[in-house]
């Protein structure tokens, strides 16, 4: 019953318009009237602590970071590079974009931030080449959702807080997932460019590489940084991001002299305002997350899925379907704000591995933001490419087909990213 | 007369704790004194927030009782951080008597001033210091090491004054830390130690004995108010018989626990009482610096008490 | 009243880069510190938290001025124009409504935490959950604006939807990726 309230409240209240934040703050004064436990210091207390977290500090750094690579010059730098090692070859344009999306994903935690400038650089040039724009545009928002995979996430920190496990330890599982990510849809692009006529660029020249490299070598300390840093215990998560931010800003400033103090200035202003947007929502989240833990949902939840918990991978089944339903017209940090206190208690219960399902779960979500109806990333991709957005759903079916098969692989061999996870963190 | 009530506890740390900090005790004793009709939900692993948020949300009557640390309390009641002060303390039965004691009166009615009905309830013990690079045989074995301290003035200064170089860090974070070497090790109790498997990353575990932890047991001044005398009866008396309970179970959990550390490969020692003398010696700055923050009258009466106990 | 949203809202932007700004530096000075110098800020991680919650409810009024949090208007955009109105009006009592439950229980919070102090700086918790305070009142003014907007009849049909569909696009705007201009240099 108590779950039911809490949904349809939710749900309700969201279908007037009201956005979620408040939404879910009117769910939990819901909860409350329900519960009979009806104080308004409940709802000010968890807002304010909610924001107040140490770790989530990533998320603005790691927004920081983001936005100065785009602005500072590193984005467009390693598209370069991976345009004079792939760019030759046969579909060669569809496999840089899945290439420098690994490496931009290795620098930025966010989906939205990468996908728009993939678009912007290379779609009209595959275009130019010749390519189907529906397809082009689809291949690069299929590529753009592995940032959040690849670390460092937002969606791993924003997870980690929730659900209360090391967010080191979640950014080192992610990397081989994520890299699978790419090489699912490398396979597809090569399945589907095959058959396009397609003259590729000419062939880099070794001296044209080696110049790409050079000037891209600032930019791909970056990612070693921050991945040495977390597995040796040098920096916690936030610290990983502030060093970022800083890199970012110092090579941009100093190296490539690409950003203006005017353009610093609107960078800090607009990755302060998208954090404020995440972590109010990210707070309101806590109110019914309080109310959820006293009302006992999980224990009900547990109840609910036992069936399915003699049998961990049945039992993932079930919980990925219903996160890709929810996905089809969530957006990423929603989703994994109200569905993992719920699941989390589930998790435990059936003895699978935290880390193991947030990648998961996290995966799922990014996914999620190139499904229809509502798909984020796809929407990026049709503003940015200037098309209509029917087009860029079509051409994105195949590729999200394909991360949806890597990760039901990843749900039937749970090695795949137990293993490298484990072998990253030791 | 003992009506129905629906009790809310919470608590930042594991639920296996709760063995070690009376909840499990105490959560039985209500139970069966009230023969079922006062119920306690126990809400573990922070879900309804951390120290700060709990204290708060007791003195707002949101949630109905918590257990913690006294250092959590020191933000609310100055005068709590008389006992975070190192080599305040000799042995468990000194620990005892203070915080039943007057002094530890004082602080408890001045707590419920706040609208915060406190009493202890058991305790982690003694504070030690493990690490990764030496035995603390001498005084000077501390110098240079880097440790985690909580993030709270009177350990930073502490470990600063004994010659390492502090480093604040949430308990989260330690395990990796000192996995990755980052740094060498921490000050903990014996219990902690044992429970978060320190001896799989430390290799010295050196028995300084520098401060004690207590564990008390907070009521909502709100909730307090809605018990009748009967009621508070029970509690109190349930509270008290927990804490006895945990006094006679904590040196034997203690003892195993170290038991536990050396059969897994750490090197226990006891520091040599003429070596600790002199850590004292060299805390002693950090000692007179929150004297005046508690307030001298306390910290004298404090003092005069725990000379009589020593005679 | 137009004028002076916009001023404080404008204001309060300036005041976002400050707080940000400070927190890179705080944090990215405690890790140098402690690698370099073997040292570091106490106050450090306790200071930048508060500065963060203060970015996150000042930032969260800048982003109801400017129809920037999270939401669907799946339902809403196929109603007609009459029926927006009306979802409009219940939207915003709704919020108010939620928005007068943060203040008064922010003033609970304020009340009671005005002699805490914070474990390590020592400032009062008042400070803390002042920021729920601040933020309650500045969004209830804005909020009883676009009410008044609404049911006088003045606003138009974009004043109407008070969300975007997902948290990131705002950021779109300001990356500047306007093909010609990234791939000037190529
Ligand atoms: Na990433
Ligand atoms: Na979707």
């Amino acid at each position: 019953m108590t779950i039911f309230i809490f949904i349809g409240s939710l749900l309700g209240v969201m279908a007037l318009g009201v956005p979620i934040a408040y939404a879910l703050l009117l769910s939990g004064v819901a909860l409350m009237w329900h519960l009979g436990i009806f104080d308004a210091q409940i709802l000010a207390q968890n807002v304010i602590n909610g924001a107040d977290s140490f770790p989530l500090l990533a998320v603005p750094f790691f927004m920081l970071a983001g936005e100065i690579m785009n602005v500072g010059g590193l984005s467009r730098r390693i598209v370069n590079l991976a345009l004079q090692l792939v760019g030759h070859r046969r579909g060669g344009l569809g496999y840089v974009a899945i290439v420098a999306a690994c490496i931009m994903a290795a620098l930025s935690g966010s989906a939205v931030a990468d996908t728009a400038a993939l678009a912007a650089l290379l779609l009209p040039m595959m275009v130019r080449a010749g390519h189907d724009k529906g397809r082009a545009g689809g291949l690069i928002a299929s590529a753009g959702i592995i940032a959040p995979i690849i670390p460092p996430s937002i969606g791993f920190v924003i997870f980690g807080v929730a659900a209360n496990v090391s967010i080191s330890k979640l950014f080192l599982a992610g990397i081989v997932p994520g890299l699978l990510m790419g090489l699912g849809i490398a396979i597809t692009w090569y399945l589907v460019a095959s058959k396009e006529d397609i003259v590729p660029p000419p062939k880099a020249t070794w001296p044209e590489r080696i110049q790409a490299l050079k000037e891209s070598t600032w930019a791909l300390v970056l990612p070693i940084i921050v991945i040495v840093g977390l597995k040796f215990g040098v920096f916690t998560p936030t610290e990983a991001a502030v060093v970022a931010a800083v890199y970012a800003l110092l090579v941009s400033t100093l190296v490539y002299r690409e950003l203006s103090l005017k353009q610093l200035y609107g960078v800090f202003a607009s990755a302060a305002k998208t954090t404020a947007v995440i972590m109010f929502l990210t707070a309101a989240a806590m109110v019914s997350a309080w109310l959820i833990t006293v009302a006992d949902i999980p224990a009900q939840t547990v109840d609910l899925l036992k069936p399915f918990m003699s049998n961990q991978t049945m039992l993932l089944i079930a919980i990925m379907v219903l996160v890709m339903l929810v996905g089809t017209a969530m957006d990423m940090i929603p989703t994994v704000l109200i569905l993992t206190p719920v699941l989390m208690p589930v998790i435990k219960a059936a003895g699978i591995d935290p880390i193991y399902f947030g990648v998961l779960f996290i995966m799922n979500n990014a996914i999620g933001l190139i499904t229809p109806p509502v798909g984020t990333v796809l929407n990026v991709v049709a503003g940015v490419g200037r098309m209509k957005l029917d087009e860029v759903t079509k051409g994105v079916l195949p590729f999200m087909l394909a991360e949806f098969i890597v990760m039901f692989v990843l749900v039937f061999f749970p090695w795949l990213v137990t293993g490298p996870a484990r072998w990253f963190s030791g | 007369q003992i009506r129905e009530h629906k009790v809310k506890l919470a608590f930042v740390t594991a639920p296996d704790t709760g063995a070690l900090n009376g909840v499990d005790k105490f959560v039985e004793l209500v139970k069966q004194k009230s023969g079922g009709k006062i119920e306690i939900k126990v809400f573990p692993n922070g879900t309804l927030g951390g120290d700060v948020q709990l204290i708060s949300s007791l003195q707002g009557g949101t949630i109905d009782m918590s257990v913690m640390g006294t250092n959590a309390l020191v933000g609310v009641v100055k005068e709590f951080g008389l006992l975070d002060f190192p080599f305040l303390l000799d042995n468990d039965k000194e620990a005892s008597s203070l915080i039943d004691g007057p002094v530890g009166k004082q602080m408890f009615d001045k707590l419920a001033a706040k609208g915060v009905v406190g009493m202890p309830i058991s305790a982690f013990g003694f504070r030690h210091l493990h690490n990764s690079k030496r035995p603390i045989n001498k005084a000077d074995d501390v110098q240079g090491l880097k440790l985690r301290v909580i993030q709270s003035p009177v350990y930073v200064d502490l470990m600063g004054a004994l010659g390492a170089n502090p480093v604040a860090m949430s308990f989260t974070e330690v395990y990796n830390a000192m996995e990755q070497k980052a740094i060498d090790g921490m000050t903990n109790t014996a219990l902690i130690a044992s429970s978060m498997k320190a001896y799989e990353v430390q290799k010295y575990m050196s028995l300084t004995a520098h401060m004690y932890n207590y564990i008390v047991l907070l009521v909502s001044g709100k909730s307090w108010d809605r018990f009748n005398a009967d009621e508070r009866a029970l509690i109190t008396q349930a509270a008290t018989e927990a804490k006895e309970f945990q006094r006679k179970k904590i040196p034997e959990y203690t003892s195993q626990a170290l038991a536990v550390l050396a059969k897994n490969g750490m090197v226990v020692n006891d520091v040599p009482p003429a070596e600790r003398a002199k850590l004292r010696e060299k805390a002693k700055p950090v000692v007179d610096k929150y004297a005046g923050v508690v307030g001298e009258a306390l910290v004298k009466e404090a003092h005069t008490e725990l000379a009589k106990l020593r005679k | 009243m137009n004028r002076l949203i916009d001023t404080l809202c404008r204001l309060f932007e300036t005041l976002l880069v400050i707080l940000l700004a400070l927190m890179v530096i705080l944090v990215f000075g405690n890790v140098v510190l402690r690698y370099a110098l073997n040292s570091g800020i106490a106050v450090s991680e306790e200071v930048s938290r508060w500065l963060f919650v203060w970015m996150v409810f000042l930032g969260a009024v800048v982003a109801l001025k400017e129809h920037g949090h999270l939401g669907t208007d799946m339902l809403v955009s196929r109603l007609p124009l009459v029926g927006k109105k009306v979802f409009a009006v219940v939207a915003h009592v709704m919020m108010l409504y939620a928005t007068w439950l943060l203040f008064s229980g922010s003033w609970d919070q304020v009340v009671i935490n005005r002699e805490v102090l914070a474990p390590v700086s020592g400032a009062s918790m008042a400070l803390f959950y002042g920021s729920g305070l601040v933020f309650a009142g500045c969004s209830a003014l804005l909020l009883l604006m676009q009410l008044w907007l609404i049911v006088s009849g003045t606003a138009t049909e974009a004043d109407l939807s008070m969300s975007q569909e997902s948290e990131e696009l705002a950021q779109l705007e300001a990356l500047h990726l306007d093909p010609n201009q990234t791939i000037k240099k190529q």
